[in-house]
């Protein structure tokens, strides 16, 4: 879980969870709790303790390895549809938009692409709904209550073909899913 | 049967509404509204003369106005394209349905059985076309 924006006086420790982290003066860490803490990294000035199973989120430039995202501007791609899926009240759902979202985010920062943000909306029909929306195309999953029927589509405008693509997201290599969308957003976004 | 070049689907809050257009969820059909003939239906105005985007804006319940982040407009041609797609053909239909208090009134209508997936698909084909929105 991503924790909010932390501020700190220099050199104080924070202790977040099973997450510590030192900042500087005015810095932003953005810090996940961990559990079965392995590893301990050190970028810039802050330090972070994670589970070798999450996927941190660390500011202060520079990446390092392909579980991290560096920077500010990549987590600003996810940050809403974030914020969004915290409002869901099927707390079940929520966390498999937000692994969706997580698996988006590492694609993401391995093609150092940055792009317009991805929005999540809670339906009537208590669905979650992450749509990433460009002017002539939009990708969207629906993360549905009955997991068989959670999926995914594409549709784009005449300039684009007329496409309208859909599939489902269950029962499938959803990496190679997302890396054939993250494509068609790179040539076309 | 004559349609306007404009069908009008009201927009019920600010969620609805982001990155200078609408959320596919706007046009979903809801399953709960399936006819005996087949199909469901989802409501919309057409644009049949200048007063009917004032008068759909205007539109009340109970609770106050009905459509508090405004109108979305989808062109009637952009429809019939969604309609002929070879992945959505015959799933996706539209008619005129005039009420006493709403001589514009029509539906939407997505046939029974689709699949959820299949459904948001059509609702973000829709949602894609929006050409304009006219906000409160």
């Amino acid at each position: 879980m991503i924790s909010q924006f932390i501020e700190t006086d220099t050199q104080n420790v924070l202790s977040v969870g099973d997450v510590k982290a030192k900042t500087a003066v005015s810095e932003h860490a953005y810090i996940t709790f961990g559990s079965d803490v392995q590893s301990v990294l050190t970028v810039g000035d802050v330090r972070a303790e994670m589970s070798a199973s999450e996927h941190p989120y660390i500011t202060r430039g520079g990446s390092f390895g392909r579980k991290y995202i560096s920077g500010v501007e990549e987590y600003s791609i996810i940050a809403p549809a974030l914020k969004a899926i915290r409002e869901a009240k099927d707390k079940q759902l929520a966390e498999k938009a937000r692994q969706l979202l997580l698996k988006l985010l590492e694609l993401v920062g391995r093609f150092r692409m940055l792009s317009a943000p991805l929005r999540a909306f809670n339906a009537d029909d208590g669905s979650i709904l992450i749509e990433w929306i460009f002017h002539n195309f939009r990708i969207g999953f629906t993360i549905e209550p009955k997991q068989e029927e959670s999926g995914w589509y594409l549709v784009s405008n005449k300039e684009l073909g007329e496409i309208h693509a859909y599939g489902y997201l269950s029962g499938m290599d959803n990496r190679k899913l997302l890396a054939w969308l993250f494509g068609f957003v790179m040539t076309n976004s | 049967m004559e349609y306007p070049d404009r069908c009008i689907r009201g927009i019920p809050n600010e969620t609805y509404l982001t990155d200078g257009g609408v959320a596919a969820h706007l046009f979903y059909f809801d399953f709960q509204y399936t006819r005996d003939d087949g199909w469901i239906e989802q409501s919309v105005n057409w644009e049949d003369n200048k007063d009917a985007i004032p008068f759909t804006i205007n539109q009340k319940t109970t609770q106050g106005k009905q459509f508090k982040a405004g109108v979305a407009i989808v062109p009637r041609n952009q429809i019939d394209n969604i309609k002929s797609a070879p992945t959505i053909r015959g799933a996706l239909s539209y008619e005129r349905k005039s009420l006493s208090d709403n001589p514009y009134h029509g539906n939407l209508l997505l046939i029974s059985g689709t699949p959820p997936v299949k459904m948001k698909l059509i609702a973000a084909s829709l949602a894609l076309q929006v050409s304009e929105i006219v906000k409160q």
